[in-house]
């Protein structure tokens, strides 16, 4: 497991990092890293109790990705755990920097790190917890293009927010930001669906709930499925042999 | 169908074998790029006077003012990290500096003060040295927004540590005695008491 963890960080990170050393803020900057670090490895840590495969960390200005080579279909509340575990984990090295240090701005960053993390924008977060959340609910589809909807409200709040009260530069090139990783999400939904049923064709999953569902687009997460009165493999066997 | 997906699937466990990037040769690479860029600077130093006290000047006595790019930047394009005015963060100690005479002192100048002072910084920047001096006592300089560098020398009681940034006004130290010397400077040259408090 260890020879596979890489921390990597993003190009937008090295210009973070030019702006950090041109305005001389070293000790400010030390503890918005490792805030950063502890948040993502919490991530990491219980994904790793899990037994999920971790592929990378990527870490960026104001906050980070860690990446699991994991199944759609693998079960929400773990999925819940592992996204919570990173604040959980900030607020841990929070409270112990907070113990050794005393500085003020520590509860600053670490207050703006979390809030941002836990907006409900798609890559963040807070967005991925609200689009698993709608999944207990909702079919897969539908809560992936709600969450969408959500995050690009937010961010254009966000945006708003940068231009007439914040008169922030760094928080609206992240805003830009987010909105490629939106426009990329949006991008990778049907093949991310397409895996989504796929596994579902190729492995067995036991879950409990079971429904009865009109095409192969309205599938729920942890359900088992029912079409023209067959089984959902069968069904999904059909369908791929006819799609070839 | 099913051999088909099985074959992928054992064509995925294999592990496709991708040339990896050798460590040290990249490593080596990276200090031989080195080695030619210092190699250049010294044939550069050697071979012409001018480019030796360019760097000199540049490399050993030059510091980059970075209070006052961080002023800038803030100016125009907001906070670098996230900050917000906190009200309960300083104590209140909006004292103006006081003093009962005047005088020069090496680059510098010795005010008479009271006993045991408490000094007030005088311009908002970032502490940039915190240490003893030969003929200063214990001096902090404090890099100002307006790029001119303040010395703050014969304290004790230090209430700020190095690379901290600090607003005018705020508390800085204590008085050893009765005398706090105060050196100005910009730019290698020294500022007299009088111009730089006209400002």
């Amino acid at each position: 497991m260890i020879n596979t963890l890489k921390i990597k960080f993003d190009n937008s990170f090295y210009y973070f990092l030019l702006l950090i050393i041109i305005t001389g803020m070293f000790k400010e900057f030390s503890f918005v890293f490792l805030l950063l670090l502890f948040h993502e490895l919490g991530h990491a840590i219980t994904g790793i109790l899990f037994k999920w495969k971790l592929v990378s960390i990527t870490i960026y200005p104001y906050g980070g990705v860690t990446i699991f080579n994991k199944l759609e279909n693998s079960s929400i509340i773990k999925e819940i755990i592992i996204l919570l575990a990173g604040p959980f984990m900030q607020i841990i090295t929070y409270l112990v920097l907070n113990y050794f240090f005393k500085y003020n701005y520590i509860k600053v960053y670490h207050l703006s790190i979390l809030i941002f993390n836990l907006l409900p924008i798609l890559s963040l977060d807070g967005g991925r917890l609200l689009n698993l959340i709608l999944n207990k609910f909702l079919n897969y589809l539908t809560s992936f293009y709600i969450s969408i909807y959500i995050s690009i409200l937010t961010i254009i709040l966000l945006m708003l927010f940068c231009i007439f009260y914040f008169k922030n530069l760094n928080l609206f090139l992240m805003g830009i930001f987010l909105i490629f990783k939106v426009i990329d999400s949006l991008k990778n939904i049907k093949y991310c669906y397409h895996k989504f049923i796929l596994e579902r064709f190729l492995y067995d999953f036991k879950f409990n709930k079971r429904r009865v569902s009109k095409d192969i687009y309205s599938f729920y997460m942890e359900n088992i499925h029912y079409i023209d009165f067959k089984d959902e493999k069968s069904y999904l066997r059909e369908y791929f042999k006819s799609s070839r | 169908m099913d051999k088909e997906i099985s074959e992928y699937l054992s064509k995925k466990n294999k592990k496709e074998e991708v040339p990896k990037k050798n460590f040290l040769i990249s490593f080596m690479n990276k200090i031989l790029v080195c080695c030619i860029l210092v190699i250049t600077c010294l044939i550069l130093m050697k071979s012409s006077t001018k480019f030796k006290s360019l760097l000199e000047s540049k490399v050993y006595h030059d510091n980059m003012s970075f209070a006052y790019f961080n002023n800038l930047y803030n100016k125009y394009f907001g906070k670098v990290l996230p900050s917000y005015e906190t009200e309960e963060v300083t104590p209140v100690f909006n004292e103006k500096l006081e003093y009962e005479s005047v005088n020069r002192y090496f680059d510098g100048y010795k005010l008479d003060v009271k006993n045991n002072y408490l000094v007030p910084i005088i311009e908002s920047g970032i502490v940039v040295y915190s240490n003893d001096m030969e003929n200063f006592g214990k001096v902090i300089i404090i890099e100002g927004i307006d790029g001119v560098d303040i010395w703050y020398g014969n304290l004790n009681n230090i209430n700020v540590k190095l690379y901290d940034y600090v607003t005018k006004g705020n508390f800085l130290g204590e008085v050893n005695d009765n005398t706090l010397y105060l050196v100005f400077q910009k730019d290698k040259e020294y500022l007299e008491f009088d111009k730089y408090f006209k400002n």
